[in-house]
């Protein structure tokens, strides 16, 4: 079992996922409390776009996932109107932005193997010195949690009493946008593009089913990503498959089995 | 150039694209009218894994596509009737079936059989390389979709727009959704086919939300939807045989165009908005949902 | 009570309600006769809606028996005009007005419609029998609580009802509007002798066109006139508790009761 830690590449792996599943577990929750799932499922595929573009130009596709994520979290900021319009406009940049990955993937010379590592995720997606960076970048996105857990909770289940009460509930949903964008850019190189917004929503969706207080529906948030990701990394080493696919399978069932449980309680109560 | 005139390929990605483009469009407009976006993103992706699967299998992508997405339908509808909106629960169904995808093509990447430049075409669109039974079966989903849906017209219409009116006027509001999302599984794996997994929202739903914004009358939207979506396929297609900069996939300009169109209609919806406030003539209190 | 020569469009015979897994009404009988005004009140959750859905057919009813026009209800009927409340409208509507009280005319039939001047006619005249002809050409979803509701009437119309189901008409409408659509049923019900079922939170509004009312608390129901269902004694009756029926400037107010 140990020699999973052999390889430098599982060590950079496992550390940089475990950091960024702590992240995902949190940001999701909040995601989920503003109803901006959407942007969840939108920023990786936009991110993707900046991958493909940075390996046209011949940059590390890291840097233009972060430049072009950060892009899409300040345009998804500045649109307005009803939740339904706004994301149909996000789904329609999603497309433009996917488009333009299309693009750069064509004009490359060649087979882009970066790119598509970013799409789909690898084992190998992080090196020594960008566990470093991603170490410092999610230690810097903890710190901002710390900081804004509290008004960030009550500008999410009542904007307009935290607005009264002088939280500035629009710079705050700015500020987790953009904070999406970051996370979504370091959990990309491992599960991928594709299925980032499963690391992100589903450990939060299954935690907000099982308990009603925040804090701990949070923390359970955290303990069920990491334990997504550990497994879904321990899976795709003996198996030599995709880490990305075994997140998002892993999810789905335990968060079937939930709604099992729970109608089975629901059909016994009546 | 005039090869291209003559070749089959040539004409398989213009029916192809055109079959895609007739399906998404009838279809986007009550997936629009429904507010079905995001069910509608779902399918294509359970679409993606169906296909990646029957590569794998060896079956033709298209009838692997719509085979797993009509039991998708068929599974979802009957475990919860209300397959709608942008439901977290759709998402993690959406993920899963990705993650699937994903693997297939992983698992057919490394038994040598093809090459990820395939993984590219389900994501992103294979029109250069649409087989002819492919092309047949595309016509065939697209003539079954396009049939069934004038037949549906005006229940369908009623029942997306007050279902329970619609229901007490006799209308069989959950057999017709249902039946609307079987038709969305096979138009939605027609687009897959044309413009990909990830573009699909080109065809199926860019057209039919500009149409709702420029027309209100149901029949003009439904005739722009299509003219719209016919359209984008055309010029697309065009522009990737004619624009000189080596081999940009057609699904590229497409997606550009579908989106030029949408935020181009935007204009014309808040107009619309301006223009309706301006004829009230009296002032009454707007309902508070 | 007076006699009426024709016999009842509407009877309830004992019949119960359930919502939800709950029974909210065990007996309810009333019988409702041609061109009659009658208003259905009580408080939230009485199943003032859902007696509505017993009469279109959509549920049933969980004891006792309904009979409309001497039947079982059944949906399609097209004696029968109904309009929601706005909360079940799909609200991102961007089609014309015209069209959606069209669907009152041929919605629930299949195949696709060609243009067709009289059926253009009549939706024309059932708007403007509600006063709606000019918003015939505007988009559904950016017209106002009140101007909806009336195109909503127009639609229910459209089927020559014998009976009309209105439910909460008045909500969202501030006191002129609301008297304007109360006068509108009314001459409605006049000119068509249509029998009319009024689901309402507050009986002020159709007090001067009311023949009965239908006072739904409690578990229990009443029928009859204002003056003799809303009183301090029958209303304390079906609540369980002391509520206090105050009379002023012709105007009549529930204390002790959230309605």
């Amino acid at each position: 079992m140990m020699t999973i830690f052999h390889f430098e590449f599982m060590r950079n792996a496992f550390l940089a996922a475990t950091l960024v599943a702590a992240l995902g577990g949190v940001t999701g929750f909040f995601l989920i409390q503003r109803g901006m799932t959407f942007a969840g499922h939108a920023l990786p595929g936009i991110g993707f776009a900046g991958a493909a573009g940075a390996v046209w130009l011949g940059f590390s596709p890291l840097a233009g996932l972060v430049v072009f994520t950060l892009a899409g979290a300040g345009g998804i900021a500045k649109l307005k109107g009803d939740p339904r319009e706004r994301d149909l406009h996000i789904g329609m940049i999603l497309v433009t932005a996917l488009a333009l990955g299309l693009l750069f993937l064509s004009l490359y010379p060649g087979f882009a193997e970066p790119a598509y590592a970013i799409l789909f995720g690898s084992l190998l997606g992080i090196s020594q010195g960008e566990t470093q960076v991603m170490a410092l970048g999610s230690l810097a996105l903890g710190l901002f949690f710390v900081f804004a857990f509290r008004p960030l909770l009550f500008a999410s289940f009542d904007p307009q009493a935290a607005g009264a009460r002088g939280v500035p509930t629009r710079t705050l949903g700015a500020a987790l946008l953009v904070v999406t964008a970051l996370v979504v850019a370091l959990c990309a190189p491992i599960t991928g593009t594709l299925l980032v917004f499963t690391l992100l929503v589903a450990p939060a969706a299954i935690a907000t089913r099982l308990t009603a207080s925040p804090l701990k529906a949070v923390l359970l948030s955290v303990a069920l990503a990491e334990v997504l990701v550990w497994t879904a990394l321990t899976l795709a080493y003996f198996w030599n498959s995709v880490p990305g696919f075994f997140v998002a399978a892993l999810a789905f069932l335990v968060y079937l089995a939930v709604r099992l449980v729970e109608a089975y309680r629901h059909r016994r109560v009546k | 150039m005039t090869s291209f005139w003559t070749s089959a390929l040539f004409w398989n990605a213009v029916a192809g694209a055109t079959a895609a483009a007739l399906a998404a469009g009838a279809a986007g407009f009550f997936l629009s009218l429904r507010a079905l976006a995001f069910t509608g993103e779902a399918l294509t992706d359970i679409g993606f894994a169906g296909a990646s699967g029957a590569a794998l299998a060896g079956v033709n992508p298209l009838a692997g596509m719509a085979g797993f997405s009509l039991l998708a339908v068929l599974g979802l509808g009957s475990l919860n009737d209300r397959l709608k909106g942008r439901d977290i629960e759709t998402g993690i169904v959406l993920s899963f079936a990705l993650g699937l995808g994903v693997l297939f093509l992983n698992l057919s990447t490394q038994s040598g059989a093809s090459h990820a430049s395939w993984g590219l075409g389900l994501l992103f669109g294979s029109l250069a390389s649409i087989t002819t039974g492919s092309v047949i079966l595309a016509g065939v989903f697209c003539v079954v979709s396009l049939t069934v849906l004038a037949l549906l017209f005006r229940p369908l219409l009623f029942a997306s727009m007050d279902p329970i009116l619609a229901q007490s006027r006799g209308v069989p509001v959950k057999a017709l959704a249902l039946g609307f999302l079987l038709i969305l599984a096979l138009a939605a794996s027609v687009t897959l086919l044309v413009v990909g997994a990830l573009l699909t929202s080109a065809l199926l739903i860019a057209p039919a939300t500009a149409a709702l914004n420029f027309f209100r009358r149901p029949y003009q939207a439904l005739a722009a939807s299509l003219l719209f979506a016919v359209g984008i396929a055309w010029v697309g297609l065009a522009a990737a045989f004619f624009v000189p900069m080596g081999h940009i996939p057609a699904s590229f300009f497409m997606a550009i165009l579908s989106a030029g169109l949408y935020f181009a209609s935007l204009p014309a919806r808040s107009q619309r908005r301006r223009d309706t406030v301006r004829c009230q003539h009296s002032r009454e209190v707007t309902p508070q949902e | 009570m007076e006699q009426t020569p024709s016999p009842p469009i509407l009877e309830f015979l004992n019949a119960g309600i359930q919502l939800g897994g709950q029974v909210i009404q065990n007996g309810i009988t009333f019988s409702l006769y041609p061109g009659q005004f009658v208003a259905v009140l009580g408080p939230n959750g009485a199943g003032k809606s859902t007696l509505l859905k017993l009469v279109l057919g959509l549920l049933k009813p969980t004891s006792g028996e309904i009979r409309l026009f001497g039947a079982p209800p059944r949906t399609g009927n097209r004696r029968i005009g109904y309009t929601p409340q706005f909360s079940s409208l799909e609200a991102s509507l961007t089609l014309r007005a015209r069209d959606i009280v069209g669907f009152g005319l041929d919605g629930h039939r299949w195949g696709m419609a060609l243009p067709n001047k009289i059926r253009t006619a009549k939706i024309s005249q059932a708007l403007e029998e509600v006063d709606g002809l000019h918003l015939a050409e505007a988009s559904f979803s950016e017209l106002s609580g009140g101007e909806r509701q009336r195109l909503l009437i127009a639609q229910a119309l459209l089927s020559d009802p014998e009976l009309l189901l209105l439910d909460e008409p008045l909500a969202s409408l501030d006191l002129s509007h609301a008297q304007e659509m109360v006068a509108l049923v009314d001459r409605i019900r006049r000119t068509r002798g249509t029998a009319v079922l009024f689901v309402t939170h507050d009986v002020n509004p159709v007090l001067p066109c009311l023949d009965k009312v239908l006072y739904l608390a409690g578990g229990q129901s009443t029928l009859g006139t204002v003056q003799d269902v809303i009183t301090t004694d029958n209303l304390s009756r079906l609540y369980g508790s002391r509520v206090e029926v105050l009379q002023s400037e012709g105007r009549l107010f529930v204390l002790g009761v959230d309605t």
